[in-house]
């Protein structure tokens, strides 16, 4: 029993700051503590001293009062490992350095803020018991989503390191958007973009560590600290898989044409039907929603002239369990459809095309042969309009820009002029030119080698003056309005988001961009990552970009995630414990959980300490007191709160209590100590685990103990460490808020900031206006 | 023998009533504990010295009411608190929401029947705020329920006449319902006249049900028939307050039917029976008494 305390001086510097023979009295006065100490350099050489004293003094918890534990708590803990104390669980951080010394007004102000701060860390420390650990290998196995050119990349990086790959594809066909593609630029000799991809997705289907699995849709992801359980839906193909040899005479004679929507539309394809001629697998697929037998019960001539016997109308929807160590997610993206914007004509006129339909058309294995013809009456168009920004930088449609689409219209446009037709007269209509880096090269030659007219303006409208005759009317950047005849025009359009990222994105548990794009943890320092570790992003399911930008965004998405399950990791569990004899079994734990990690059983829920996150939120939601996260009972925060209010009393000072989250509010409260931003020394903050522990009670009952003010302070919404917490802090303030409101008190004394580890100006405003108007300072 | 008085404040007798319900059993009661105070059995004005048990019924409602307590308090060595009144203020504890000086005159001038009204002044105790009794003196055990069970009643007795302490239970009533817990978040939130399938949990269905915010002890007799329990025993046993518990449950489970929340609309649902001992009470007693 008992508390040993230490202070740390910081090398004397904070003494300036805070008179630490007051703390130390103070801290003596407490019966618990059985060691109080001095130290100069806790971060360094006296860490070692400070574990022997500790061993010595018989205390079961130790006090640190220091500097930031992100600082102090690496020595300590690595000297506590060298002399052999498990102390996890067991110490409990006061930081007087950036949480007080260095944001308050004077030394008197600091001390007796320092003072508070030690008053809740003391009926803490107090209450600490040891937490056990858990250590567990993270699941070697990686699901990647999407076989398109991105995933493909990903999942070999991680097969050539020796890791088990599932590539899941929704579409019968791996290959995605990129094996569409005539070409790709940088355009070097043979670079038609199905033999680069080709041998790529060959080399995908036939890696012994990567299992195929396409026509499949992820329908369920449950986390797990080792990893994820996802469940996948095969959908049958009423094909036999291993029967099947792709000889196509199914095709042949089945008699439902469908439109092809490899080719957009410009060809037809059977009902039973292989997407393009390179599909990998090579293996036939019926689509039911045509077929004649499953439209009207007839037909199966597939059936009868499969040599194989490979057709199998009887095949059901599977579902496969997989057990994986990380995700990646490489569902790339659509192309913006531009029949939304009627000014362009797409959709009305045959020869309004956009530049996946251009690709198609001069892809040797598309709709035409590789011939350059117009869709209409299969004449090979003289005059081509191409049109940027379709869709792109546009309010109406998407505000950013796509990247890639300058480029796929120069490269188009130099292919026609060198492959096709040398005389062809291409008009680029442009916004701005975007080729960025040595692409500049292409647009140089497209310019001045190849006579490829740029024309900067706005399409107005696209109308037909007689058959066959397309107008292209825009508007140049001084207001005139001009006219361009055209034989086909070709839209360039925007990149966009898949409708189907909703659906996956809730399963994943991972966020949408303000488009509908994938999010990445931090645009500049994460671009790979989500906010669920485990869980990575690449291609352009995360935004506009081109082939090579994807590859290689793919291969940094394999390197984390190869790193991600290479490594041990240990959990503290900082679970809920049960206490049998309250438990009413209502189960509104069980409910609330976010990871679904408890269960209702005969004495009560049992919690699977390895989804558990600790966020308390059940411990919020107990109407008995029953379930509680080791070290930060329900009772224990309650105490906590009215032991600083006692104190504060005692000292005549006024308190605002800053109900703190351990995770970006920590990070918060240290980072705006290192920028030695000064802020109200009524101030005091107290850490819970997550907002989301806290009930309605904390708050009123630190309104009740005298607290001027509650301010919480906790992760931003959407980037909350425990999913839901954050959000139920916002609604229970709201609550108060209106409770207050109703019953004549200043509503204005709880709020709720929702804030990263760097927002400091905001932290220091809503402490300052706190102040200010409760107190009047 | 021990002796025993039952002493009534504001109440309307629920309780006493209950504690005859024990009809027969009462006989055998009567044999180990003399009866010398109760309004409705015992022929006598005063509250009578020495007393071993006093049974407190009903809350605090006015001075009358304090002195009562308080004279109680001083003659008996045990002193429970009987019934939710006693405990935490009961249903009249909901008046706390209104001011007190608005109250009395709707009742005694501003209601429809009411014509030429006066508040009555003279040789009346002053009217206060509805307090649960512990807000005025030391209670030793409470029995609560509106009525508490005759059964508690009976065990509690006959423990403090052995001299120990009664065990009381120490879960929710959610623990004594056969419906079983709830298996998902309700969907909609259903109104009482709404009639509930049968076997499933009602909160589950949307009911408004109070069972897992409150204290056992009744064999959950509500929700066994199907009504929603309004939550008459007061807080589960380690809870902070009532009202508070099941809104920090339903923020989780249904927050779009509590986003418009209203005290004084809703705590008919939240508060019915304790809203007099609630912590939002205690925030405005603060503010009353900063005011003055």
């Amino acid at each position: 029993m008992g508390i040993s305390a230490v202070l740390c001086t910081c090398g004397g510097v904070l003494e300036k700051y805070l008179d630490f023979d007051e703390l130390e009295s103070y801290i003596k006065r407490n019966k618990d503590v059985v060691m109080v100490r001095r130290y100069s350099a806790l971060c360094t050489q006296d860490s070692k001293e400070l574990i022997q004293d500790f061993i010595k003094s018989g205390a079961k918890a130790l006090l640190v009062i220091a500097c930031s534990k992100y600082i102090c708590s690496p020595s300590l803990e690595k000297a506590a490992e060298v002399l052999g104390v498990d102390l996890t669980g067991l110490v409990e951080f006061v930081n007087i350095r950036e949480q007080c010394a260095w944001i308050c007004e004077d030394r008197k102000n600091a001390t007796e803020k320092a003072l508070l701060m030690i008053a809740a860390a003391l009926e803490k420390a107090r209450a600490l018991e040891p937490v056990k650990k858990r250590k567990f290998k993270v699941k070697e196995a990686v699901l990647v989503i999407g076989g398109g050119v991105a995933g493909i990349q990903a999942s070999l990086d991680l097969a050539n390191q020796g890791f088990k790959v599932y590539l899941v594809e929704s579409s019968p066909s791996i290959g995605g958007t990129a094996a569409l593609l005539v070409r790709t630029f940088p355009m070097d000799d043979c670079d038609c973009a199905i033999c680069v991809k080709g041998f790529r997705m060959t080399e995908a289907a036939m890696h012994p560590n990567i299992e195929l699995l396409t026509y499949c849709e992820v329908k369920e992801v449950k986390r797990y600290p080792w990893g994820f359980k996802v469940k996948i839906l095969k959908k049958p193909r009423y094909v036999d898989y291993d029967k099947c040899i792709g000889c196509g005479i199914c095709a042949e004679k089945c008699p439902v044409e469908v439109p092809n929507e490899w080719d957009r539309g410009l060809s037809h394809r059977k009902a039973i039907y292989l997407p393009f001629p390179h599909a990998i697998p090579c293996k036939y697929t019926i689509d039911p929603e045509h077929c004649l037998y499953f439209t009207k019960k007839a037909c199966r001539v597939c059936e009868e002239v499969c040599p194989y016997n490979a057709i199998d109308f009887n095949q059901k929807p599977e579902e496969i369990e997989l057990e994986v160590g990380a995700i990646i997610v490489a569902t790339g993206s659509e192309e913006y459809d531009p029949s939304a914007l009627p000014k362009y004509g797409y959709g009305k006129y045959k020869d309004v095309i956009t530049q996946l339909q251009l690709e198609r058309i001069l892809d040797p294995s598309g709709p035409t042969g590789g011939r350059l013809i117009r869709p209409s009456d299969g004449k090979p168009p003289a005059r081509i309009v191409m049109v940027q920004c379709v869709g792109s930088r546009d309010p109406e449609a998407n505000p950013y820009c796509s990247r890639y689409c300058c480029m796929e219209a120069i490269k188009n446009a130099i292919l026609i002029k060198t492959e096709h037709n040398p005389e062809a007269k291409i008009t680029i209509l442009y916004k701005d030119i975007r080729t960025y880096g040595r692409l500049e090269e292409y647009y140089i030659q497209a310019k001045d080698e190849l006579g490829i007219e740029f024309v900067q303006g706005e399409v107005t409208k696209v109308y037909e003056e007689k058959p066959g005759y397309l107008v292209v009317e825009y508007q140049d950047p001084l207001g005139n309005v001009h006219s361009l005849p055209a034989d086909m025009v070709v839209l360039a359009c925007a990149m966009v988001p898949r409708k189907s990222f909703k659906d996956l994105a809730k399963v994943l548990g991972v966020e949408l961009d303000e488009y509908g794009f994938f999010k990445e943890l931090d645009r500049k320092v994460g671009s790979v990552e989500t906010k669920i570790p485990g869980i990575f992003i690449c291609g352009t399911c995360q935004g506009p970009k081109d082939v090579s930008e994807s590859i290689a965004q793919a291969s940094a998405a394999a390197m984390l995630a190869a790193l991600h399950i290479s490594q041990y990791r240990e959990k503290k569990l900082l679970i809920p414990t049960l206490d049998e004899d309250l438990c009413g079994r209502c189960g509104l734990c069980v409910l609330s959980c976010p990871y679904g990690a408890l269960t209702l059983e005969e004495k009560g829920p049992i919690v699977d300490e390895m989804l558990c996150q600790g966020c308390g939120i059940c411990a919020s939601v107990c109407p008995n007191n029953a379930i509680n996260i080791v070290n930060s009972a329900s009772e224990l925060i309650t105490r906590q709160i009215k032991s600083v209010m006692e104190e504060a009393k005692a000292l005549g000072r006024r308190v605002i209590i800053a109900l703190c989250c351990e995770e970006c509010a920590h990070t918060l409260m240290d980072t705006v100590g290192f920028y030695h931003e000064e802020y109200p020394s009524e101030v005091i903050p107290i850490f819970v685990p997550c907002l989301g522990i806290l009930s309605i009670g904390h708050i009123l009952m630190a309104l009740n103990y005298g607290a001027d003010g509650v301010l919480l302070v906790g992760c931003p919404l959407d980037r909350c460490h425990f999913e839901q917490g954050a959000e139920i802090a916002m609604r229970r303030v709201l609550l108060i808020k209106s409770i207050l409101e109703e019953i004549g008190l200043i509503p204005d004394r709880v709020r709720i900031v929702n804030l990263s580890g760097t927002m400091v100006e905001d932290f220091l405003k809503a402490s300052r206006e706190l102040v200010n108007k409760l107190i009047g300072r | 023998m021990k002796r025993l008085a039952i002493i009534s404040l504001m109440s309307d007798g629920g309780c006493h009533i209950a504690f005859l319900e024990l009809h027969e059993e009462l006989l055998h009661l009567l044999g180990q504990v003399e009866l010398i105070h109760s309004y409705m059995l015992v022929d006598r004005r005063e509250i009578p010295e020495h007393i071993d048990i006093a049974l407190i019924e009903g809350g605090v409602r006015t001075t009358h009411d304090i002195e009562l307590l308080k004279e109680a308090r001083s003659k008996s060595k045990i002193l429970v608190a009987l019934g939710s009144c006693a405990c935490f203020g009961g249903i009249p504890g909901l008046s706390n929401l209104y001011d007190l000086r608005a109250s009395l005159d709707y009742v005694y001038r501003g209601t429809p029947t009411t014509t030429e009204g006066v508040i009555p002044h003279e040789n009346v105790p002053s009217v206060i705020r509805v307090a649960p009794i512990s807000r005025f003196v030391q209670v030793d055990l409470q029995i609560p329920g509106c009525p508490p069970e005759p059964e508690e009643i009976k065990e509690a007795i006959v423990s403090l006449i052995k001299g120990e302490v009664p065990s009381q239970p120490s879960k929710t009533v959610c623990d004594e319902c056969e419906l079983g817990p709830p298996k998902e978040k309700p969907r909609r939130l259903r109104k009482i006249y709404e009639p509930p399938e049968p076997d499933r949990c009602l909160l589950e269905q949307g009911y408004f049900c109070m069972g897992p915010v409150t204290r056992a002890g009744c064999g959950a007799k509500c929700p066994r028939i199907g009504v929603p329990c309004d939550g008459c025993s007061g807080p589960a046993p380690k809870a902070l307050d009532q009202g508070i518990s099941i809104l920090d449950a339903l923020v989780t489970l249904a927050y779009k039917n509590i986003e418009n929340f209203s005290l004084k609309q809703h705590s008919a649902y939240f508060y019915r029976y304790t809203f007099a001992s609630s912590v939002i009470e205690d925030l405005l007693r603060k503010k009353l008494r900063e005011r003055r």
